[in-house]
């Protein structure tokens, strides 16, 4: 395609969000924006890795003339810094999570998806593909949604995983991972 | 107690939580708590328009002592001396700023040692204090902290130690001087103390903690920085510090404009010019500097500089202060300290110092420093054996130096290690404690020897 385009997918945690922006990006040829790039991009930073799309810690973190000292904060600005460099620069790419919903708000080529998916499906998904033990899959699950819930309304206006916020919300276990990235797909098309 | 001063307390303790959980800007946050206090404690439990014409505080600014001459008595409410003064310093320091007067001066003391990372590290903490002592710590830490990261860059070495120096030095720097920090401003400005006052007290203090502080970092950061330095290219290309100058006529205008506001200052008791007043002064030198040196549109630019929402934060957290005092909660406070220390002046003392110092390390030292003042001034005023310049001392040098020992204590803490996480050096909670906390207690410490050697031995 000739224009800009930019999918942003936000996911619940097993919904096989990821594997859908991977395979987008495969599929669109553009590359895709997710932990390992930017763990990539400050490959001397081992807290990345350790800070990357975290909650900061209200108690341990001040602001003063939008300085903050937290480390959590610190990153999240800076990776929403690269995604809207890249943005501004007119590339096109899929980013997964990191407020990309929010913070590119403005941009008339991005297509805003959260993905979602049935409970049962996605603690097979979380037992099957993060090796999670059977019985912690779902403490698991509600421990990482809590957190990316947290993470993203900290930094943005809309709430995380509500349908208004996002132009696609989808249910992964009923259209499938493939049968998702073909909705996805034949929704650019139509993007105004 | 009475409703009004449990609405009070409940109205101060909330408007600290919302500061701390950090969800709301500021100055809303005190804005709305003030407004609470004067539309409830004051109108629907007091029925008081005194107590509100009291805390607003408003005619003090018409009368002559509020910008010339001598002061008596003290200042309770918004304390607008300290507001307009800030406002004003802000200009001068925007402008002086825009200059390029701050990095120039930061890379011509890095040329002068030859680039040698130890007495870079001794050299920027001299001049961060030297600076803190005259303009507010951010500003200093701002510029110091983003030139540190520059050379570090270049020359190669770790710029968190420096950096961690910086921001003790500034806060230390601070604790010297009336306007170096926003409490010593409150503290003066509402016990009519003079700049020369701190200077001669607190800023004797300072200075011999700050001897500690230098020969305390030294010891732990020398072998790193020396390691760093043995492994530079040969071949680096150095700064030029005169890079940094952006427009010539204006940078020499704001450094007179820098050191005359200086003098004023240190002349204060002896000319009567309130500091209300050098604030006033400030802004408009600065501003005409700005109008005959720079182009059109930089004095404007100047003025937009002013830091707006602080000034408004300190208007609604002196009405909440006010709250806690027309509602005699402050005195209770006071007593109570008073009744602990069993009348015994060493350990009451030590628990305003380690209090404050404490308190600080983990919460806002303004709100803190606005809260005691009223509380030191009633516990002086029950004591007839307390002195309350020795208890304003002691508080001023609680607050300012215990900030420096958590990331979070205070302002300069906060954008020092924000610097250097942009440049990618993450400063942790842990790495920042494990320098920062001891030096504070030890400064804390060696102020409060001082103090009983000086005034009490």
């Amino acid at each position: 395609m000739d224009r800009q385009i930019i999918i942003s997918i936000g996911r619940e945690y097993g919904s096989g969000g990821h594997e859908i922006a991977r395979r987008l990006s495969q599929k669109l040829g553009m590359p895709l924006l997710d932990s390992t790039l930017f763990q990539a991009a400050a490959a001397d930073s081992p807290e990345l890795k350790k800070y990357d799309e975290k909650v900061k810690n209200v108690w341990f973190s001040r602001s003063v003339s939008g300085y903050s000292n937290s480390i959590e904060e610190n990153i999240a600005q800076k990776e929403f810094d690269f995604i809207q460099e890249k943005a501004a620069a007119g590339e096109s790419f899929v980013v997964v999570g990191r407020c990309s919903d929010f913070i590119l708000r403005d941009n008339p080529n991005l297509v805003s998806c959260f993905i979602t998916s049935e409970t049962a499906a996605k603690l097979e998904r979380i037992e099957t593909y993060y090796g999670v033990e059977k019985g912690k899959a779902e403490a698991a699950m509600h421990r990482k949604d809590k957190a990316r819930a947290e993470y993203h309304d900290q930094h943005c206006k809309t709430s995380w995983g509500k349908a208004r916020s996002y132009d696609l919300t989808i249910d992964s276990s009923r259209f499938g991972i493939d049968g998702t990235v073909e909705l996805i797909f034949s929704a650019i098309a139509f993007a105004k | 107690m009475s409703a009004a001063q449990i609405i009070a307390v409940v109205i101060f303790l909330a408007m600290f939580v919302m500061i701390v959980m950090d969800k709301v800007e500021r100055q809303y946050v005190t804005l709305v708590s003030g407004g609470l206090v004067i539309a409830i404690v004051f109108g629907l439990c007091m029925h008081s328009t005194e107590a509100i014409m009291n805390t607003l505080n408003l005619k003090t600014i018409f009368t002559l002592p509020f910008w010339y001459g001598e002061s008596e008595g003290v200042s309770v409410g918004i304390n607008w001396a300290t507001i307009i003064f800030i406002a004003g310093m802000m200009i001068m320091v925007e402008g002086l700023g825009k200059a390029g007067v701050f990095r120039w001066l930061c890379l011509w003391i890095a040329k002068k040692v030859h680039y040698h990372t130890v007495p870079l590290l001794i050299c920027f903490g001299t001049i961060s204090a030297l600076l803190a002592m005259f303009i507010d710590s951010i500003t200093v830490i701002l510029f110091l902290a983003a030139v540190t990261v520059e050379l570090a860059r270049t020359l190669k070495f770790d710029p968190v130690p420096m950096i961690l120096t910086e921001i003790f030095c500034a806060n230390l720097g601070g604790s010297a001087t009336m306007c170096g920090d926003p409490p010593n401003i409150i503290i003066g400005t509402s016990l009519h103390l003079s700049f020369f006052d701190f200077l001669s007290n607190t800023g004797a203090i300072a200075g011999i903690c700050f001897v500690f502080a230098i020969i305390y970092f030294y010891l732990c950061f020398r072998k790193e920085l020396r390691e760093s330095e043995a492994l530079r290219d040969p071949d680096t290309v150095y700064p030029n510090p005169e890079d940094a100058i952006t427009n010539h006529k204006a940078f020499i205008a704001n450094i007179i404009v820098f050191l005359f506001i200086v003098c004023l200052l240190v002349t204060h008791a002896q000319t009567g010019f309130s500091v209300a007043l050098i604030g006033v002064i400030a802004a408009f030198l600065t501003v005409l500097t700005a109008l005959v040196t720079s182009e059109k549109g930089t004095a404007p630019g100047i003025i937009k500089g002013i830091d707006y929402k602080t000034l408004l934060f300190f208007v609604g957290l002196f009405i909440v202060v006010g709250g806690l005092e027309e509602t005699d909660i402050l005195k209770a406070i006071a007593s109570f300290i008073d009744k602990m220390s069993g009348g015994n002046v060493y350990l009451m003392v030590a628990i305003v110092i380690w209090v404050s110092a404490i308190a600080s390390a983990f919460i806002d030292n303004i709100p803190f420093a606005a809260t005691m003042v009223p509380v030191i001034r009633d516990m002086a005023a029950a004591m007839p054996g307390v002195n309350l310049n020795l208890l304003a001392w002691t508080l001023a040098l609680g607050v300012d130096l215990g900030g420096n020992g958590t990331p979070i204590g205070a302002s300069a803490n906060v954008v020092g290690t924000s610097i250097a996480a942009k440049n990618g050096h993450y400063i942790t909670w842990g790495r920042y404690c494990k320098y920062c906390a001891p030096a504070t207690v030890m400064v804390t410490l060696v102020s409060m020897l001082c103090i009983y050697a000086r005034y009490l031995g």
